[in-house]
């Protein structure tokens, strides 16, 4: 969302290398010491050389409106909750909900031919399954005040033409939801969340990890994953501060997920003095990456940022080995997929990525889960599965507190601060975003091993990453 | 990119050291290039060598290599005008599109090498050459097919191949055998060792040079009357070096004791080749030696005198170098007995003449067509607008002379009086202006640019405003005549047509010929919108349940209503039902000043009133007068008795029974009389004591007194007396007498060769299975097979009994019948593109357009099924392969899923659109009607990817 | 190494606010008074009797004697004390109306439809455009604003631009127009300038003559600061443009700005008359004056030279009436009761009819009656000046 201002990062990038330059000293007008985002002050914007005028996301969002004195209806059939995310892709389907998405959530993967399923369809997939698990669940346990059933009310998120408005418009409208989630890819999410504050009505996110999708100051947006601001920064200290690397280069996918959710570990590399020696692209959909790893190679590059989906990413481990270049790659957590492994096979290292929870955690909340998750649909969950799950019992928790009011039904979800959840604790910030630590997930011999910053830097994982939590 | 294109196969042209560059582009892959047409003179480079490698010659011998020249000769001219093509054949797209190569491509799309005069040459069947030329890409069979090398199949070829109607009628031409075509143009090769010499550019020397025929047609192309390179193409003399290259040839060598390569022979190059054994420095680079005799064989090098502003000066051309040849030059060569030829100065220069051309004008007879009129105050002048001649007319209706007529273009269609009489408009329905002329002077004052298609004209009080209908872009055009131009545009309904004032000047009523877009097989819902003339803005849009066709509309004398004709088609009943008058009725609406809106019919049970056209009042308000263009009467409807019958009848019969009481009309039409052929419009004499009618296809004016309700007299416009088949066909086409009843006539389904807009269900089963949506007759000659099943080969045969059987319910059309309306309705042009003129670049937007409808990868990068890609059933020229598929369009009402692969040409005048009128706009093809991809590969495309391919759609 | 310090040096010089740009410092209350609406006319669904169709405004348009609103349950038009209504039922396509625009050569009103496209409202007759039957980019529309014969829409996925004449669309996206985004919320045409609020993507302008695109945004680059006040636009997450007088004033979620076409000037809660920094829609009288909805209220700025500022909004939750609060930037010097009694102070819409001001809320509409409205500031007489000099920022921040 924020402009790629190459005149800031020259600044700033120079400024790491030149050191500290004097500059007219200017006190910022609201003097707080909280830092938005755990953001380290070595990665604050303009922190070497400027307070600025005004800090945002700082003071808790509120939500001054009208809606708390609608009335809660009389009678009805079923409790809605809304449910929008990539199914499949079909224009026909933007304006609208699939009919086979019961049939196609039934399956067990949907294979990617790039015709009628979206990439995302398989994580899509998962995420409804989680969802549908809680809401299965909670009518188990009796419903709604042990009478009424909860209902899942599905739309497909065609990101091709930025669907998930109109479905939430039709979710809000016609089927009557309470609270919506949804959805993965962050231009679609952030459609979504804007007609939700138009409409009034809280949206639950639990798959998009893009930093700025929080940043936008909605009040009906809660988000139960960790973005991919903290895992950048666990990344960023593991590449520069573990390994000791100082020569990175970047390579993205040029579509907006590569181009925004790499955006932290660009600002983390050149704020801590390693900007990227270049950042190339490649189109989703691409096979052939030897023109832009032979650039990088030339760059005597000691490791590879690479931002985008496990196809790709995987051809690239692939091709940049057969060009002999035994670099790090560091990652987004969605090559942390059985597609990324299958391409790369099982000899393969020097991998890593953030993750936003610990999936090989012993946690008896979340081994229940996962067994009733394979009961269920004969299949493991992940990170998606885990997250709608955590967020649809949020969802489901908050209109047992309040009943069926959107505008309650936001207040019972944002007072949620430590939310626990089968993927951990949620510690929502100021703006409602979950800032519980990354982990970061190394490929070894073609295995993930997923390790928290303490197990990286120690029991003194705050003071070695230089974090300065305010929360 | 273009810029790039060209260095890159000039450079081929040589040294072949180009390789690593064009390498360096395809490792880009081949979904990112952009190819580009090089032209068979970068081909030759390489596919004109001894050894398994001379496909240059066969080519240039073949009619291919003519493809263009053919152009130029006066049948193409007459076949143009059996295809609806309204422009001459060198510059229409479909003829082209056939006769030469890459002509629907944009300038940056050919290289610098490439010459469109070269007809159908390499690159039309292989594909553009640009990503393939690389003799490195040519070696490996895999690399040239991924970098764009085509090896043609028989569906390629039949895509022009397959049997046209023009081609058939004037050319005669045999059917297309497939396995014998092969055989005549084959030009496999074996390959064999690759020689590229190396050539340096030679230092000019003194004195005049060469410069080749390609400089020539710079000027003497078909743009000049006597297209005297297309005369040189088409003869001997371009084969010459060719012909050298045959086996024929090689025998005539060695009968002369020549052994080696005839091609590579002084004795044979001296007489085949222009300027052979010259020194290198006295041609010039766009001289080729391969095209043989050349126009500077006869008339001298042409370096000196090429330039125009030489050549039009007679001293200084020939002190410049051009010589006039005579029989002289031609014996140089044509010796006596040479090859065993008698050389005959006369004969042969007869054959090779183009000092002059044949006559090129096609039909010579010329109609009038009467459309619509306006006659003056005092009632001494009367205007007809004719469409044929393309004139106005001007007639003393009291004498009955043409007191004069005035040329204008194009297609003139209606025509309106200014207040004060000094002024009248004409509107041009081909050319989509209005024409000002001075009623004194006859001069044309000036043209004002209005919408597309413009019919009816109406202006305000004042006379400062004028109204237009726009039949083609579906709205009313405001223009401001003091600014003399368009200052508005109002909304309207589909294909708005007629317009009259209210008599208190504040109102304008506006018919709408095509219903409003509606769900897929719903009752009709027409429009008639009412314009307030203070503020020039829509008022009202008032809805007609269950009719179509409006068209003529007057506002009564006494201002308490306005009628305006109607058609109520059946159209979602099967035509087998005869319920409330079978197919169509015919009749009028009244809108009251409460919007009330009443229909009535003007049919009676055993004889309809078919295509009711015009209608006007007489000037007490006693009558209207309604035009049956199909039945050649004129219905005369008294006023009070039809509101009687409406006050009288209880409000459920009135709003249900009588909008189709068949049994009725007796009460309220008082006679119907008969006129002449296709009557049309009409006006009322200011003394009220006649009516004049336009009798469309009789270039008559039937004068009709009032008092006895009877045709009095005939004004005849002057039209020729022949009867041409066409014109025979035209009358049919236009006269109910076909149909059983008098029901309707062929116009009534095709206005304007047009469409109706509404589903038909025609076929015989009668249970109202596979509906189809009617088709415009718009320039389709040589799209056969007719039909959305695609079952009739010809027109004859869709017009044939099958016509009888399941349409007229008459007996069947004879074989002069069927002839003649053949004849017509291939005439009926195809109006020129509207979204790219001929030869115009396209937008940014069209161009992404056309990489989308010509792409072979999806967005996520994969190689998408030929099956799957626009043009491989869409293709050009006519964007149609001419056969039938099943693209899943099928619905629970068709009992089988393959149509007819529609041709695209002016697509966007013909909406709803699939065999069933389901999308009625072209996004809704994709959008709601191809959710797995079976029309295509769509799914993958963002929203603003398919906006730019509707886009380019727009323009073929 | 001098080379970078130099280009250093000129980014930061270039990034800081020349002096000599600020306003002269506020005297409201010593050289005049601005005028204060204490006379209002609430309208709710309720008072109404269902004349206004739904109480959740969206838009409000005044054309000439009429005002239309767009709501969430249907269109809306008051004229001379009467209200006319339209919904799915008179043929409105859909209920949620998001916004409305007039064109004042056909005389045609262009309806947005929040999630099913876009209306042509001719003749009593509404012609439906989506984005599955017309070149209408996305279906969810934000804002509709007439140039010429060009209808221009700001949808969720980009601009769609349709033109009444040609019957053309044309379409703008990050492929053919500077958009860091493609989610545009407000359209607004004035000038010979069609100016767009993208959200995320700062305020898009389209030149009519030159026919080309600029755009403006926040030169921090960052979501989470503002780094100078005046330095540009507040930030990027952009909701509305209001163009007139040559100046250009956006409002976003994070403050105000003003752009005089040399001048940026930058307002937030902590330092002018706003309650708020979630901004929601913006109107202006003129360069000097604007109408800004907020989530706490309405804030009127009366005059830009002395920062003079009129906030209406309501003291506490369960106060009757709103209170006008009478600032000099962010002090408060007096407030002013009013009879302006809509349940919640969350405003969304705003338009001005002649003297009159019309605000469109959570809950209703209310129109301030202007009578012997004064625009600027108007001396004082003397004796009446009072001072408060607390802080209306604090208040709310306390109320939170």
């Amino acid at each position: 969302m924020r402009p790629a201002y190459i005149a800031s990062w020259l600044v700033i990038g120079l400024c790491a290398i030149v050191g500290d330059i004097p500059v007219v000293a200017q006190t910022s007008s609201t003097a707080d010491t909280v830092t938005y985002g755990k953001t380290p002050e070595e990665y604050y914007p303009y922190s070497r050389f400027q307070n600025p005028y005004n800090k945002f996301f700082i003071d808790t969002l509120a939500y001054p409106g009208y809606g708390r004195h609608i009335p809660e209806p009389d009678h009805i059939d079923s409790v809605n909750i809304g449910f929008i995310g990539p199914i499949i892709r079909s224009i026909s389907e933007s304006a609208g909900g699939p009919e086979d998405i019961p049939y196609r959530v039934g399956q067990r993967t949907v294979r990617w031919d790039g015709f009628y399923a979206s990439p995302l369809a398989p994580w899509g997939i998962k995420m409804l399954q989680g969802a549908k698990l809680a809401v299965e669940q909670a009518n188990a346990r009796g419903g709604y005040r042990d009478s009424i059933p909860y209902n899942l009310v599905v739309k497909n998120d065609n990101g091709q033409w930025r669907a998930s408005g109109r479905a939430l418009i039709d979710l809000a409208y016609k089927d009557s939801v309470w609270a919506v989630i949804g959805s993965m890819d962050g231009a679609n999410s952030h459609v979504l969340i804007r007609v939700a504050l138009k409409i009034e009505i809280p949206v639950m996110n639990t798959a998009d990890t893009d930093p700025t999708f929080i940043e936008t100051n909605i009040p009906w947006v809660i988000r139960n994953i960790t973005d991919d601001r903290q895992m950048s920064y666990l990344l960023a200290d593991y590449a520069y501060k573990k390994l000791g690397l100082n020569r990175v280069a970047a390579l993205r996918e040029s579509d907006r997920y590569g181009r925004m959710s790499i955006d932290e570990f660009r600002d983390a590399s050149t704020r801590s003095g390693h900007p990227f020696l270049v950042e190339m692209q490649y189109q989703e959909g691409d096979t052939l990456f030897t023109t832009q790893l032979q650039r990088i190679k030339s760059m005597n590059a000691e490791g590879v940022v690479v931002w985008g989906n496990p196809r790709e990413a995987g051809l690239i481990y692939n091709q940049m080995h057969a060009l002999g270049m035994d670099l790090w790659m560091f990652c987004s957590d969605r090559v942390v997929s059985g597609t990324f492994l299958d391409t790369v096979g099982p000899d393969a290292n020097k991998v890593a990525a953030g993750y936003p929870y610990n999936p090989t955690s012993k946690e008896p909340k979340y081994q229940a889960f996962v067994q009733a998750f394979q009961e269920r649909f004969g299949d493991a969950p992940e990170t998606y599965a885990a997250h709608a799950y955590d967020g649809a019992e949020m969802i489901i928790e908050a209109i047992r507190q309040v009943g069926l009011n959107r505008a309650k039904i936001r207040d019972a979800l944002v007072r949620m601060r430590n939310y626990q959840g089968v993927t951990g604790r949620k510690d929502l910030d100021a703006v409602y975003s979950n800032r519980s630590p990354a982990y970061l997930a190394v490929l070894e011999n073609g295995h993930w091993r997923f390790c928290s910053r303490a197990d990286l830097f120690g029991k003194t994982a705050q003071a070695d990453g230089k974090m300065k939590s305010k929360e | 990119m273009r810029v790039f294109a060209m260095k890159r196969s000039a450079v081929l042209l040589l040294i072949p050291g180009i390789v690593v560059l064009i390498l360096s582009i395809r490792s880009f892959g081949a979904k990112n290039t952009e190819r580009v047409y090089v032209g068979e003179k970068v081909c030759r480079q390489c596919h004109h060598q001894s050894g398994g490698r001379n496909q240059f010659n066969p080519w240039r011998l073949s009619a291919h290599a003519k493809g263009w020249a053919a152009l130029a000769m006066p049948e193409a001219g007459k076949i143009a005008e059996l295809s609806g093509v309204a422009v001459e054949p060198f510059k229409s797209p479909i003829c082209l599109g056939c006769h030469t190569t890459a002509s629907d491509v944009e300038d940056w799309e050919r290289d610098e090498t490439f010459r469109l005069q070269d007809g159908v040459q390499c690159e039309l069947c292989h594909g553009p050459g640009s990503e393939y030329i690389d003799p490195a890409v040519m070696e490996d069979p895999d690399a040239a097919r991924a970098a764009g090398l085509r090896m043609p199949d028989e569906a390629d070829c039949m895509v022009c191949h397959r049997e046209k109607g023009s081609h058939v009628a004037v050319l005669n031409v045999k059917k297309f055998d497939y396995g014998e075509a092969l055989k005549e143009i084959g030009h496999a090769g074996t390959g064999g060792p690759l020689e590229i010499p190396e050539t340096k550019p030679a230092e000019p020397s003194e004195g005049p040079r060469y410069v080749g025929p390609v400089a020539c047609a710079a000027c003497h192309d078909q743009s000049t009357p006597r297209h005297e390179y297309s005369k040189w193409r088409y003869s001997k003399h371009a084969q010459a070096y060719a012909i050298l290259g045959t086996e024929q040839a090689r025998d005539i060598a060695r009968q002369e004791g020549l052994r080696s390569d005839p091609q590579q022979t002084k004795q044979c190059l001296s007489c085949h080749v222009t300027g052979y054994g010259e020194p290198a420095g006295r041609f010039t680079e766009t001289y080729d030696m391969a095209q043989g005799v050349q126009c500077e064989s006869c008339h001298g090098p042409g370096s000196e005198y090429m330039a125009e502003a030489v050549m039009r000066d007679p001293v200084a051309s020939h002190q410049a170098g051009l010589q006039k040849p005579d029989a002289a030059n031609c014996r140089g060569c044509h010796t006596d007995g040479i090859h065993g030829h008698s050389f005959d100065p006369d004969s042969m220069w007869a054959k090779i003449d183009h000092s002059r051309w044949e006559d090129r004008t096609y039909s010579s007879v010329e109609y009038k067509t009467p459309f619509n009129l306006a006659i003056t105050s005092d009632g001494s002048r009367l205007f007809a607008a004719c469409e044929a001649s393309n004139s106005l007319m001007v007639v003393n209706p009291k004498t009955r002379q043409i007191l004069k007529e005035i040329s204008i273009n194009d297609q003139p269609h209606f025509v309106a009086l200014s207040p004060d009489e000094s002024k009248v408009f004409v509107s041009n329905r081909g050319s989509d202006n209005i024409s000002v002329i001075d009623t004194r002077t006859y001069r044309i004052l000036s043209t004002i640019q209005v919408g597309d298609e413009p019919h009816e004209i109406a202006m305000n009080p004042e006379g400062t405003r004028l109204y237009v209908t726009n039949a083609g872009s579906y709205d009313v055009s405001v223009v401001d005549l003091q600014a003399g131009k368009e200052i508005k545009r109002l909304a309207a309904s589909r294909g708005t047509w007629g317009v009259d004032r209210s008599r208190d000047g504040t109102k304008l009523y506006v018919t709408n010929n095509l219903p409003r877009y509606g769900k897929f097989r719903e009752t009709s819902k027409s429009e008639v919108t009412v314009i307030d003339t203070r503020t020039s803005t829509v008022e009202k849009r008032y809805t007609v349940v269950g009719a179509n066709l409006l068209q003529g509309v007057a506002a009564s004398p006494s201002d308490d209503f306005t009628l305006f004709t109607l058609i109520r088609t059946k159209n979602l009943v099967p035509m087998t039902r005869t319920i409330q008058g079978w197919i169509m009725t015919n009749g009028i609406g009244i809108l009251w000043p409460d919007g009330r809106i009443d229909q009535l019919l003007l049919d009676r049970w055993d004889d309809y009133f078919a295509d009711p056209t015009d209608i006007v009042f007489s000037k007490d308000g006693k009558y209207a007068f309604v035009s049956g263009g199909g039945v050649q009467q004129i219905a005369v409807v008294d006023i009070e008795k039809m509101k009687a019958l409406l006050r009288n009848a209880p409000e459920k019969e009135r709003r249900e029974i009588l909008p189709n009481h068949l049994g009725v009309s007796n009460e309220y039409v008082v006679k119907r009389i008969d006129v002449g052929r296709s009557p049309r419009g009409m006006v009322v004499s200011p003394d009220n004591k006649y009516l004049y009618v336009a009798d469309g296809l009789d270039d008559a004016i039937s004068v009709v007194d009032l008092t006895q309700l009877a045709q009095v007299a005939i004004i005849d416009l002057g039209g020729p007396d022949t009867l041409t088949t066409a014109r025979y066909g035209e009358r049919i086409f236009h006269n109910a007498a076909a149909t059983f009843g008098r029901q309707f006539s062929c116009h009534s389904c095709h206005p304007d060769g047009g469409i109706d807009g509404i589903t038909y269900d025609i076929e015989p089963d009668g249970l109202g299975f596979n509906p189809v949506d009617n088709r415009s007759l718009r320039g389709i000659n040589d799209t056969a097979p007719f039909k959305w099943e695609g079952t009739n080969p010809t027109l004859k045969r869709q017009c044939g009994p099958r016509l009888a059987a399941f349409f007229t319910r008459i007996d069947p059309f004879n074989a002069d019948q069927a002839e003649a309306l053949d004849r017509y309705i291939v005439t009926i042009t195809m109006p020129p593109n509207r979204y790219r003129d001929i030869g115009e670049d396209l937008t940014p937007t069209q161009r992404r357009g056309k990489q989308i409808f010509e792409r072979m990868y999806d967005n996520s990068g994969n190689l998408i099924p030929k099956n799957k890609r626009c043009n491989y059933c869409h293709r050009p020229p006519y964007h149609t392969d001419r056969k039938t598929h099943n693209v899943g369009s099928a619905s629970w009402l068709d009992t089988h899923g393959t149509f007819d692969t529609p041709h695209l040409t002016n697509i966007y005048m013909s909406p709803p659109y699939l065999h069933d009128g389901r999308a009625s706009s072209l996004e809704e093809i994709w959008t709601l009607y191809n959710p797995n991809d079976t029309h295509g590969m769509t799914n993958d495309l963002t929203k603003a990817e398919l906006n730019d391919l509707i886009e380019y759609l727009k323009t073929l | 190494m001098i080379r970078w310090m130099t280009v250093i040096i000129a980014l930061l010089l270039l990034s800081y606010p020349a002096a000599g740009q600020e306003p002269a410092a506020g005297k409201a209350g010593q050289d005049g008074e601005p005028y204060i609406y204490t006379d209002w006319e609430c309208f709710t669904t309720e008072s109404t009797h269902g004349g206004l169709i739904n109480d959740h405004i969206f838009y409000i348009k005044v054309d000439g004697e009429k005002v239309w609103f767009a709501t969430e349950g249907g269109l809306s038009m008051y004229q001379n004390g009467q209200w006319t209504s339209w919904t799915e039922d008179d043929g409105l396509p859909w209920h949620v109306v998001s916004s409305i625009a007039k064109d004042p050569t056909t005389g045609d009103l262009w309806i947005g439809l929040f999630g099913y496209g876009l209306a042509r409202f001719s003749g009593g007759y509404f012609e439906h455009f989506t984005q599955m039957n017309s070149g209408l980019l996305n279906d969810v529309v934000y804002g509709v604003t007439v140039e010429g014969d060009n209808v221009w829409v700001a949808t969720t996925a980009g601009i769609s631009a349709y033109n009444t004449v040609t019957g053309n669309w044309r379409v703008y996206n990050e492929r053919n127009a500077p958009m860091e985004e493609v989610w545009t919320y407000s359209a607004m045409a004035n000038d010979g300038k069609v100016y767009f609020a993208v959200w995320g993507g700062g305020i898009l302008e389209w030149d009519v003559a030159t026919q080309s695109w600029t755009d403006y945004l926040d030169p921090d680059g960052e979501m989470e600061i503002d780094l100078y006040r005046d330095d540009g636009l507040v930030h990027v997450i952009t909701t509305s443009a209001y163009y007139i007088d040559h100046t250009l004033w956006a409002t976003t979620y994070f403050g105000l700005s003003r752009y005089d076409g040399r001048n940026w000037r930058g307002y937030m809660d902590i330092d002018s008359g706003l309650p708020s920094n979630f901004l929601n829609f913006v109107v202006a009288r003129d360069g000097n004056s604007n109408v800004t909805c907020t989530d706490k209220g309405v804030a009127m700025l009366m005059d830009y030279a002395s920062d003079t500022w009129v906030t209406y909004a309501r003291p506490s939750g369960d106060a009757k009436t709103w209170t006008a609060y009478v600032m000099a930037g962010n002090d408060t010097l007096r407030t002013v009761p009013t009879n302006l009694s809509l349940p919640n102070h969350f405003t969304i819409a705003t338009d001005i009819q002649g003297d009159d001001v019309w605000i469109g809320t959570g809950h209703g509409v209310a129109r301030g009656i202007g009578k012997e409205f004064w625009s600027g500031l108007k001396p004082v007489e003397s004796g009446k000046e009072q001072r408060g000099g607390f802080s209306l920022f604090n208040i709310f921040k306390k109320k939170e």
